[in-house]
């Protein structure tokens, strides 16, 4: 469950203000999967993480419950000098996840071999977003936000990325911004359209996308 | 939220505020301060201090940790129970009428007696001027005084207890060193008299020199003897009987210096071989040893004189400068100065409850 | 009920960030609990030194090193945890990616490191004086543990405003630490109050930590009674500034979090 009341965010650009939500109250659905689309710079990614709850709004409140993930894509949650799997072992511990189990999945899914026991610093960002997916897909989420994680590595493991999505959305369900409207069609139940300063709801995706592109022609 | 962040304020703001409220209003008994100021003061303390005179510092290490020593002693146990005789603490303080925060408990044990007595007296001791400022809080205006005039007579007698008591410990030491040096003179005087009585003779060396005196004497004699035996044998034969005469005389008065040499280095006539100078210088040592015994015996007076002189500098005496008064207007509930307490202190549990329970809700949301 | 979850949230993010924080000090190299016992021993021998230079004795009890273990114990509780809590964020700035991960939980997180590293470290000198023959007896456990618990929430007040205050005025470090190493001098580390004059008592009366480090003595010293440190000052002091503490941190926390 997560509901904005009365949300306000804006940040600061170099030319003024960017207001991304505006005295917004919304409920968003629950147990579907939900495809956020919006111009650049609309702040699809900043409403990501206000879900997340890794960015707070200037006023109003977030009600959050259940099991949220971080925003997937995004890898600054590891610390650089820790090792891989002393990262893993501190999200197990946040999230109450079992280490064992975790460690075991991660070890398998992200083919980064011994360099789990590396410090993070040391690896390439490919071997992060791997690790961070993998992590994701190990700890149990009610919800994924994804940000645009359908780039990371190759060919083989964009496949892996899909199937292991693929089976969590038995369970789970998931909140993703893409520019790419194939993925957002393809993953999404519903689609929110961030107008610029407020949320719409549509439950027709096609409709939406429609909708959006002519947005988005109108305005360039 | 709203509901909640409400319920904080009122509970630990509002309550605390409210409860504190009526309590100086409707509950608080009134309490009454009297305050006294005293000094220790010490007997010619004013000369030998120019420097504390120039500088305003306190006056001796000594005054100030006298000051010191009846403040320890006003906050402790033994002034309750040296104060007995002119008041009773459980009478004055511990009383059902009063206020239960303020009141002393009944059948309180003495160290909870000795506790609520510390908040009750206040003692303050000022460096610079060496004053110190005694604040007494009772019941009643009179109880106040009462009680602060008991500390005052407690104190000094304990002031002139440890000022008899320092006085007694120097004065005791001179008199100690004093009928020591008596002892000893006695004791050379003693040996000296024993001596003198022992070698018979008031003093070894003159009887020395009146046996040489003698031997002199009986000398110059046999000289004249000889003199007149050598005219006389210009006259008469030395057959004729005053020759012979002559000649009797000049002999057994060279037998009698000779016998008075012998005798001048001895002083007796008994057998022991002790020469008349060993005897000399015994005496001599024993006069001595009685001459420094006089010396030291003249000192230990002198020093008692001085430390007679000194031990009454060292009287110290307790001086009220700031006589207790009645007071007129109670010193508590002291209003505006409580409130400003009572708001602060309220502001500060709501503050940091609120602020430790949002810091905890923050965490709210995720499993 | 919502409480009671957050509540256990704040109790597994604290306690992993406590588990991490062990392992970055403590987990890579030998050094660091090294380094933890040897800076309060460094003190003690450093104080002995002087001491016996000067031919003093100890103002308190029979051993000189306990006398300055009692002092410099609380004081490097304080001097540390306002080092690491003003330190805190910055050097974990990563793990606040972790939306449920608080500024606050990296806080709690090091000072209770700090504790139990200082605890433990005094309880192996108490151990080794034991060894030595030194005849150790505390007074009073509970009266040890207020002072310090009063020192936990004044370095950490103090920290946090460091902290609220240091991404904003960079040049406040360095005012902070001139004003804070003189006050190694005047917390009664190496004296005690009792031996001040009362013109220099009243000079360094309004050093809380002064308070705090004799009672700190005076609930393990069973014949020491300071009179001079005044619990109501002290508490109100350390409360206060934790409370304004943790108000600036709540402040300013929103901030430290935008990437």
């Amino acid at each position: 469950m997560i509901e904005f009341r009365n949300v306000n965010k804006a940040y600061d650009m170099a030319n003024g203000q960017n207001i991304v939500l505006k005295n917004v109250n919304f409920k968003f659905p629950e147990r579907k999967n939900i495809g956020v689309l919006g111009v650049n710079g609309a702040g699809k990614s900043t409403l990501l993480r206000l879900i997340a709850g890794s960015e707070y709004p200037d006023s109003g409140r977030i009600i959050r419950k259940g099991r949220y993930s971080w925003p997937l894509g995004f890898t600054g949650s590891f610390h650089p000098s820790l090792t891989g799997i002393e990262n893993l072992r501190f999200a197990c511990r946040i999230y109450n996840a079992d280490i064992k189990y975790v460690t075991e999945y991660v070890k398998d899914f992200s083919e980064i071999g011994d360099y789990i026991y590396e410090p993070i610093k040391t690896y390439s960002s490919g071997m992060r977003s791997r690790l961070a997916f993998a992590l994701s897909m190990a700890i149990d989420f009610e919800v994924y936000l994804v940000d645009e994680i359908m780039g990371v590595g190759d060919q083989g493991f964009q496949k892996k990325c899909k199937d292991a999505f693929a089976a969590k959305r038995e369970n789970s369900s998931i909140i993703m911004v893409s520019h790419s409207m194939a993925t957002i069609k393809e993953y999404s139940d519903v689609a929110i359209l961030l107008t610029g300063d407020n949320l719409e709801i549509h439950d027709d995706v096609e409709q939406a996308i429609e909708l959006y592109s002519a947005f988005t022609t109108a305005s360039t | 939220m709203k509901i909640f962040k409400s319920l904080l304020f009122w509970l630990f703001f509002v309550t605390p505020m409210t409860l504190g409220t009526l309590y100086y209003l409707k509950v608080a008994s009134p309490q009454y301060e009297a305050n006294a100021h005293f000094t220790i003061e010490k007997q010619g303390q004013g000369q030998s201090d120019p420097l504390g005179a120039l500088t305003g510092l306190p006056g001796s290490v000594s005054s100030t940790r006298d000051a010191l020593i009846v403040k320890d002693f006003i906050e402790s146990r033994e002034v309750i129970e040296r104060t007995k005789q002119y008041f009773d603490i459980n009478e004055l303080y511990a009383r059902e009428d009063k206020d239960f925060l303020s009141r002393l408990e009944q059948d309180s044990s003495i160290e909870d007696i000795v506790e609520y007595w510390q908040k009750k007296v206040n003692v303050e001791f000022d460096t610079t001027s060496g004053i110190v400022d005694l604040k007494v809080t009772a019941f009643e205006p009179e109880s106040a005084v009462k009680v602060i005039k008991a500390i005052l007579t407690a104190s000094e007698d304990l002031v002139n207890t440890l000022s008899e008591k320092s006085r007694q410990d120097s004065l005791k030491f001179a008199r100690q060193e004093l009928k020591n040096a008596e002892t000893k003179l006695k004791n050379a005087r003693t040996d000296v008299r024993t001596f003198r009585e022992k070698e018979q003779a008031l003093s070894p060396e003159q009887s020395a020199e009146s046996k040489l005196k003698l031997v002199e004497e009986l000398e110059a004699e046999r000289a004249r003897a000889e003199a007149d035996l050598r005219s006389l044998r210009l006259e008469f034969p030395d057959t004729s009987r005053k020759i012979i005469e002559a000649k009797n005389k000049v002999f057994s008065l060279k037998k009698q210096v000779n016998i008075e040499r012998i005798r001048s280095t001895r002083i007796t006539d008994s057998t022991d071989a002790k020469t008349m100078s060993s005897i000399i210088s015994k005496h001599e040592e024993l006069l001595t040893e009685q001459g420094f015994a006089e010396k030291s015996y003249e000192a230990a007076l002198l020093n008692l004189e001085q430390s007679r002189i000194d031990a009454t500098q060292q009287h110290r005496y307790l001086i009220v400068i700031v006589q207790p008064k009645l007071p007129e207007k109670p010193s508590k509930p002291k209003t505006p100065d409580d409130y400003i307490i009572l708001f602060l202190a309220s502001l500060l549990l709501w503050g940091l409850l609120g602020l430790i329970i949002s810091s905890i809700r923050d965490h709210a949301g995720w499993m | 009920m919502e409480f009671l979850n957050a509540l256990n949230v704040q109790g597994r993010v604290i306690s992993a960030l406590t588990l991490r924080e062990t392992r970055a000090r403590y987990g890579n190299s030998k050094l660091g609990f090294f380094w933890a016992l040897f800076e309060p021993f460094a003190h003690v021998v450093v104080f002995i030194g002087i001491f016996s230079a000067l031919d003093r004795a100890t103002p308190l009890g029979d051993s000189m090193g306990l006398f300055i273990l009692t002092g410099i114990i609380p004081w490097l509780l304080y001097s540390n945890i306002v080092s690491n809590v003003t330190t805190g964020l910055s050097s974990n700035k990563a793990l606040l990616g972790y939306p449920q991960v608080m500024p606050i939980d990296i806080t709690i997180s090091r000072v209770a490191l700090e504790f139990s590293t200082l605890f433990l470290v005094m309880l192996f000198f108490l151990a080794i004086a034991h060894y030595m023959g030194i005849r150790i007896r505390i007074d009073s456990f509970l009266e040890m543990m207020k002072p310090t618990g009063l020192i936990i929430l004044l370095g950490t007040g103090i920290g946090l405003i460091n902290a609220a205050i240091i991404p904003h005025y960079p040049s406040y470090t360095s005012i902070f630490n001139a004003f804070s190493r003189p006050l190694y001098f005047i917390s009664g580390i190496f004296f005690t109050a009792n031996f001040l004059s009362p013109e220099v008592f009243e000079f360094v009366d309004f050093n809380p930590l002064i308070h705090l480090i004799e009672w700190f003595r005076s609930g393990y010293y069973p014949s020491f009674e300071s009179d001079l440190y005044d619990p109501e000052y002290a508490v109100f002091i350390c409360v206060g500034i934790f409370t304004l503490g943790l108000l600036v941190e709540r402040l300013s926390s929103k901030k430290a979090r935008q990437v």
